[in-house]
């Protein structure tokens, strides 16, 4: 028998390891920043208006990072973090409890309903921790990357504030949003150094985030009203 | 294997293959795959070591509400009563964590190997990885720690989020001049920056245009923008397609460890003790399974001071 002409240009996923070829990475909170510059995104893909989403960063629990402890095996996982993570409330910060699940009309396409942080093993050893919103895909030269579903992950959050999981946004965070934004824009258009074509689209750019900031809503739970307007 | 007759006259193209010919490696070097140069302790204040104090985690107090920061009151009358004035207090902890590698090989390997892939030659190297390691901690600090964003969370890196950047810290309340900043970004934050840059008429100058878009000329380096030097790293946290980047003012982060050479007597293991970096190496043989092995332990840990203290912020954006 011959060498066939035609074969699967990556046999990796015929006859070797199917493991991501990534780096594995540590199990992780989300945390949000309610008084923090920054806190809410202005979204628009995934959404039927601009809409007011709260932003999360990753709470690696790695010791060693951030007050995270090195445990002894038998001990509580949560004294590995619980010191670590009350300061952060302490500080008025809000972190994601670990049982959120994500329903199934909210889960990118292809993926099941279940818990918000997941896994997959990974080639090196060990597992990489990512949101059900995030997947490990192949691109150039075979090098994997995590590509983020960002519709679906703008519902989800939506779907947080909605449910009352996470908290309306302080007016004065908003308030700033605009701010900047409005800064920016004033910036840009004073700026004599800036290319004639640079200048254009990052007016645009700016202008129109600004003037969907002001009529962005904030997500509500009420069906016949099922989002509220921002206070401006 | 059958014998194979070489030819008239015999060649060495004839043999090559024959005979097992195809490589000589002679004294050529072992060359490493490329990886990742930057030790991130030049951006670390080095807080103190915890051996023998009794914890895993240290504390650093901070008062507020004297020198700088308090004001005398100008006196009403000549006996007018002074009032005394409030002392605040608070304090940042830092916890460091244990953190291993280790490299294994057998008798039998060692025996035959002459490519100089040696465990010895292995440990020699250890000190890179324990830099590696701080730099990892240091970048899961920041997506975890650092609060207020101010980059465009909203699109790529760009001149815009410098200048924004710049002035956060001009608006923070006893922000101290004098103290440099710096900012450790994913490359392909940096990456977006650059190709701001080039959309800037004032920074084309070909000055500048070098400054900012010349390769790194030391580990991490890449340039300085606004009073800023910003450093990269492929370990910078990506979440949702977001980096989680961030700029502080010198001082604001530290590490610490714990010397190993405080863990008592451990001659059977015929130890290295690096205390500068919280680091042992040890050795275990195992003739029954004819395998020997080393072992390194790290006892570090990355910590940030209140921006109370010393500001510091996120610096995110989109990936893509």
């Amino acid at each position: 028998m011959g060498i066939p002409t035609s074969i699967e240009s990556d046999l990796t996923g015929i006859a070797g390891d199917q493991r991501a070829d990534i780096p594995a990475s540590p199990y992780f909170f989300l945390i949000h920043r309610p008084l923090e510059r920054g806190s809410w995104d202005l979204v628009n893909e995934g959404m039927e208006e601009p809409t007011w989403v709260p932003a999360f960063a990753p709470f690696l629990l790695q010791a060693g990072a951030a007050g995270v402890r090195t445990l002894e095996k038998g001990d509580r996982a949560e004294l590995a973090w619980s010191a670590a993570i009350q300061r952060l409330r302490d500080q008025g910060q809000f972190i994601l409890p670990m049982d959120t699940t994500v329903p199934a009309d909210l889960c990118p396409e292809g993926v099941a309903p279940g818990s918000l942080v997941r896994s997959t093993e990974v080639r090196g050893g060990g597992k990489r921790w990512h949101t059900a919103f995030e997947k490990i895909e192949r691109g150039l030269g075979g090098k994997v990357s995590m590509v983020t579903d960002r519709s679906a992950w703008n519902r989800f959050r939506a779907w947080l504030v909605a449910e009352g999981k996470v908290s309306h946004p302080m007016p004065a965070v908003l308030r700033d949003y605009k701010e900047q934004l409005g800064e920016r824009l004033v910036a840009t258009q004073r700026d004599e150094n800036l290319s004639d074509s640079a200048k254009a689209s990052r007016e645009q750019r700016y202008s129109t985030r600004g003037e969907q900031a002001a009529k962005a809503v904030i997500p509500t739970k009420s069906e016949a009203a099922p989002k509220r307007k921002a206070a401006s | 294997m059958a014998v194979t007759s070489i030819g008239i006259p015999g060649t060495h193209a004839g043999s090559e293959a024959l005979l097992g010919q195809s490589y000589n490696f002679l004294d050529s070097m072992i060359l490493q795959v490329a990886a990742e140069k930057f030790d991130a302790g030049v951006l670390l204040d080095f807080w103190g070591d915890l051996a023998g104090g009794g914890s895993d985690t240290m504390a650093k107090r901070r008062v507020g509400g004297i020198g700088w920061g308090a004001s005398f009151t100008t006196m009403g009358s000549e006996t007018e009563q002074i009032s005394p004035s409030a002392m605040s207090a608070a304090m940042d902890t830092i916890s460091i964590g244990r953190h291993g590698l280790a490299f294994e090989e057998s008798f039998t390997r060692a025996i035959l190997a002459g490519d100089g892939v040696t465990l010895e030659a292995i440990a020699g190297t250890l000190v890179s990885s324990a830099s590696k390691k701080l730099r990892s901690l240091l970048c899961a600090h920041i997506a975890a720690s650092f609060g207020s964003n101010v980059a465009d969370a909203a699109a790529t890196a760009d001149v815009d989020d410098c200048i924004a950047a710049r002035a956060a810290f001009e608006d923070y309340a006893g922000f101290d001049a004098s103290v440099g900043l710096v900012a450790l970004l994913h490359g392909t934050q940096l990456k977006h920056i650059r190709a701001s840059a080039r959309s800037e008429t004032a920074l084309k100058f070909p000055e500048r245009f070098d400054a900012d878009q010349s390769i790194q000329s030391q580990s991490g380096y890449r340039f300085s923008f606004l009073g800023i030097d910003f450093y990269a790293s492929q370990d910078i946290t990506l979440s949702s397609s977001d980096y989680f980047g961030g700029i502080w003012q010198k001082g604001a982060v530290g590490w610490a460890k714990a010397s190993p050479s405080a863990v008592g007597d451990i001659q059977d293991a015929n130890p290295v003790f690096v205390d500068e970096l919280g680091m042992v190496i040890t050795r275990d043989t195992r003739g029954g399974q004819a395998t020997k092995r080393i072992d390194a332990n790290l006892f570090a840990g990355i910590g940030q001071l209140s921006t109370d203290v010393i500001p510091a912020f996120l610096w995110r954006n989109q990936s893509a």
